[in-house]
C-alpha cells in the first residue's frame, strides 16, 4: 500500500506541475531577449513534471523489482507504528483554532489547542494539562499583549462580555 | 578601519547586559535543541522568527547564532552517550563516539567533542571575519550572470549533494520555486497564479511555510510516529579529562578537520553533513591506527566534530557577503534581517558594519560559553535526555502559532502554516526532503529577476552564462559534480550487479 501511496504522490505532483504550466500559459512569455511574467514558471513546469515523471517511473520499476511478500511485510509494520489518528487530531484543533478565533478570541482559542495537542500527544492528567495550559496562556497574555504589545484578536465573545 | 580595530568596536558593542544575556539564552536554547529529539535547529529558528520583529536586527543575530552553534555542541552528546545523533551533523560522531562510550570513555568522547567544536569554531570565525569582507568586496562586480550561476549552483548541489534521492531533491527545487511565483512579478508588476484570491496577491510568505514544514511537520511526524524516553549514565567531572595521548591524538584531527570544514562550509549545499564525512574518511586514510576507526578512535571524534563546526561558521560568509542563503538554516537568517528592513548583498558589511562585527564578536564569546558551559554542565544535559518528548509539542506548537501571526497579523499566514505542515508530512513519509524547498522559495526572486536580466543584456543569448569568467567556472564545477556523482553512481551499481551475477554462478555451480 505504502508504494501505490507513494507513487499516487508522485503522479500527485506530476498534476501539480500540468496543471501550473496550463496556468503560466496565460502570461505572456515574450521573446528571449526580453522574458516575461510567464517564461520563468513555464520552464519550471515542464522541470517538475519531467522530474516528476522520473520520480513516478522509478518508484513503479522499484515496486516491480522488489519481493512481493517481505516488502509488505516490512510496510505493514512500517504503517502499524504509524497511528494516524494524532497528527489527524492535531490538524483538526488547529483548524477548529482558526474557525473559533475571531469568535472567542485569540488566547482562549490557543488554550484550547493546547489542551487537544498535549490529549493527541499521549499527555496524561487531564487537571494537569488543564492547569499547564492555563498558566502557558496567562505567561503568553502577560508577554505578548501586555509587555510586547502584540495586538492578539480579543474575540467577539470577549467584547460582548 | 581593520580588520582588528573593526573587531573592537563589535567587541564593545556587544558587551553589554542585554546582548550578553540573548547570546547566552541562544547557546543554551540552542544546546537543548541539539540534545533533545524533535525541534532541530531550524525548527526553532522558525517558531523564534517572529520575535525577531521585537528584537532587532542585531539582537536577532545574536540569538540565532547562539542557537545554530549551540545545536552542533548538543547534537555530539546524544550521539556519543546513546548513537542518536540529536542533528545530521553528528551521525559520524556517532560511530567512534559511541564506541568509546560502550568501552567507558564517554568521558573523553564529550570533552574532546567540546574542545574540537570550540576549536573549529574560533578558526572558523576568524576566517569569517578575514574572508566575508573581501568576498563582499569582490562581489561589488558581479553582474546578473554571476548572481544566476550562484544561485543555480546553491540549489543543485543543495539537491545533489543530500542525503536521499537527488530527483526528489529536485522536485523540491522547481516546487519551492513554483511557489515563490505566486503573487505579483516585481519586473512587470503583473499578479500570477493567485487563482483570482485576492489574499494571495502579495505572494505566498517564506515564514508561514517554514514554521510549516520544520515546526508544525515535527510535531504532527512526532504524534503519529511515536517517541520513546531515553536515559543515559553522565560521566562525572573527574571522568570528563582525556588521557595525554588521547589529547595528542586529537590535535592534528581538529585543525585537520577545522580547516576542512571551513572550505566545505563556503560551498553551496549541505556542507557541514558533508564536512564531517570528508573528514571521517580523511582521517582514517592519514590515521597509522586505522584498524580503530569504528570501534572507538578518538580521532573520529574529534576530526568530524571540528570539521561541523568550522563549516557552521563558513555557512554565513555567502549570506553576508552575497546576500545568499546556502542553506536552510542561512534563509532563516536571511529572512530575520528582511523582517528587521536589513537586506543583505555585497554592501551589507560596508553599510552595517555595527552589525557584522557585534554579531561576529557575539560568535567569539558565544563559542567559548559553549566551551564552558558544557563539559563541565554536560551531566545537566545528560539528564534532559530523560524528558519525554511528547511534554514539549503542544508548546511547540502553541508558540509557532503565536510567532507566525505576529509578523503579519494575518489569520491567513497560519492557514498557510498548517497547510504547509500537513503537505511536509506526506512528503516527509516519502523522502522527500524540505531544505530544498524552503530554500528555493527563498532564491527565487533572485534567480528570476537575474536569468530575465542576463537575457535582456545579451539580447536573447543563453551563452552569456558560460563566456562571463566567474559564472562559466561556476556553472562549469556544478556540472562537473553532478557528471561525476552519475558517474560513481553508475560504477557502483555495475560493481554491484557483477557480484550479484559471480555470486548467482557460484550459488549454480554449487547447486550442480
Amino acid at each position: 500500500m505504502s508504494r501505490r501511496v507513494a507513487g499516487g504522490v508522485a503522479a500527485k505532483l506530476l498534476a501539480v506541475a500540468i496543471l501550473y504550466f496550463v496556468y503560466a500559459l496565460q502570461y505572456q512569455m515574450g521573446p528571449l531577449a526580453k522574458p516575461g511574467p510567464g517564461f520563468l514558471p513555464a520552464v519550471l513546469a515542464a522541470g517538475l513534471a519531467a522530474s516528476s515523471l522520473v520520480v513516478l517511473f522509478q518508484t513503479l520499476r522499484s515496486s516491480e523489482s522488489r519481493d512481493g511478500p517481505a516488502e509488505m511485510e516490512g510496510e505493514a509494520s512500517e504503517e502499524a507504528t504509524f497511528r494516524p489518528w494524532r497528527p489527524a487530531a492535531i490538524v483538526g484543533a488547529l483548524v477548529g483554532f482558526v474557525a473559533i478565533l475571531q469568535a472567542v478570541g485569540f488566547l482562549p482559542a490557543l488554550w484550547g489547542l493546547f489542551i487537544v495537542t498535549s490529549k493527541a500527544m499521549h499527555i496524561r492528567g487531564w487537571a494537569r494539562t488543564v492547569i499547564t495550559a492555563t498558566v502557558l496562556i496567562v505567561a503568553v497574555h502577560f508577554v505578548f499583549e501586555r509587555w510586547l504589545m502584540v495586538p492578539l484578536p480579543q474575540g467577539q465573545l470577549i467584547s460582548y462580555l | 578601519m581593520d580588520v582588528l580595530g573593526s573587531l573592537g568596536a563589535g567587541f564593545s558593542t556587544f558587551l553589554t547586559p542585554s546582548y550578553l544575556i540573548l547570546a547566552l539564552a541562544g547557546v543554551v536554547l540552542g544546546t537543548l535543541i541539539g540534545v533533545l529529539p524533535g525541534i532541530g535547529p531550524v525548527g526553532a529558528m522558525s517558531i523564534l522568527l517572529g520575535f525577531t520583529l521585537y528584537l532587532g536586527p542585531t539582537a536577532s543575530l545574536i540569538l540565532f547564532a547562539g542557537i545554530y552553534f549551540g545545536s552542533m555542541y548538543g547534537g555530539s552528546t546524544t550521539s556519543i552517550l546513546l548513537n542518536v545523533p540529536g542533528e545530521a551533523m553528528s551521525v559520524i560522531t556517532a560511530i567512534d563516539g559511541h564506541a568509546m562510550t560502550q568501552r567507558g570513555r564517554a568521558g573523553p568522547a564529550l570533552f574532546i567533542a567540546g574542545v574540537a567544536s570550540f576549536v573549529a569554531g574560533t578558526i572558523g570565525i576568524v576566517g569569517l571575519s578575514l574572508f566575508a569582507p573581501v568576498l563582499g568586496g569582490l562581489a561589488l562586480e558581479f553582474g546578473p550572470p554571476e548572481y544566476f550561476a550562484l544561485t543555480v549552483a546553491g540549489l543543485l548541489l543543495l539537491a545533489s549533494l543530500s542525503p536521499g534521492n537527488t530527483v526528489k531533491a529536485i522536485v523540491m527545487v522547481l516546487l519551492g520555486l513554483a511557489i515563490a511565483t505566486v503573487g505579483i512579478d516585481k519586473m512587470t508588476g503583473q499578479i500570477r497564479f493567485t487563482f483570482g484570491l485576492n489574499i494571495l496577491s502579495q505572494g505566498i510568505s517564506f515564514v508561514p511555510v517554514v514554521m510549516g514544514v520544520f515546526g508544525v511537520a515535527e510535531v504532527l511526524s512526532m504524534a503519529g510516529g511515536g517517541w520513546t524516553r531515553r536515559f543515559a549514565r553522565a560521566p562525572r567531572l573527574r571522568e570528563l579529562l582525556p588521557t595525554r595521548v588521547e589529547a595528542r591524538r586529537s590535535l592534528s584531527p581538529m585543525a585537520r578537520g577545522s580547516g576542512l570544514g571551513f572550505l566545505c562550509g563556503l560551498l553551496p549545499g549541505s556542507g557541514p553533513i558533508i564536512s564531517t564525512f570528508l573528514s571521517y574518511t580523511l582521517e582514517r586514510r592519514v590515521s597509522r591506527r586505522r584498524r580503530e576507526f569504528g570501534k572507538g578512535a578518538i580521532e573520529g571524534v574529534a576530526g568530524p566534530e571540528a570539521a561541523n563546526n568550522g563549516a557552521t561558521s563558513a555557512a554565513f560568509v555567502p549570506l553576508m557577503a552575497l546576500g545568499l542563503p546556502f542553506t536552510p538554516t542561512m534563509a532563516l537568517i536571511l529572512a530575520a534581517l528582511l523582517l528587521n528592513g536589513i537586506v543583505p548583498g555585497p554592501n551589507f558589511i560596508s553599510e552595517n558594519p555595527d552589525l557584522f562585527w557585534t554579531v561576529i564578536a557575539s560568535m567569539y564569546v558565544g563559542n567559548l560559553l559553549l566551551l564552558l558551559l558544557n563539559v563541565p554542565l554536560v551531566g545537566l544535559f545528560t539528564r534532559l535526555l530523560s524528558v519525554p518528548p511528547n511534554l514539549l509539542m503542544p508548546s511547540v506548537l502553541v508558540f509557532a502559532t503565536i510567532g507566525v501571526y505576529t509578523i503579519n497579523n494575518s489569520v491567513l499566514d497560519i492557514v498557510v502554516m498548517i497547510c504547509a505542515g500537513v503537505v511536509a508530512l506526506v512528503l516527509r513519509r516519502y523522502d522527500y526532503s524540505m531544505a530544498p524547498l524552503v530554500l528555493a522559495m527563498v532564491l527565487e526572486d533572485t534567480l528570476e529577476s537575474s536569468l530575465r536580466q542576463s537575457l535582456t543584456l545579451s539580447e536573447g543569448s543563453v551563452g552569456i552564462f558560460l563566456t562571463r569568467p566567474i559564472a562559466g567556472v561556476i556553472l562549469a564545477a556544478v556540472a562537473a559534480v553532478m557528471a561525476g556523482k552519475v558517474f560513481f553512481r553508475v560504477r557502483r551499481q555495475r560493481t554491484t550487479s557483477s557480484a550479484t551475477e559471480s555470486s548467482d554462478a557460484g550459488e549454480s555451480d554449487r547447486a550442480r
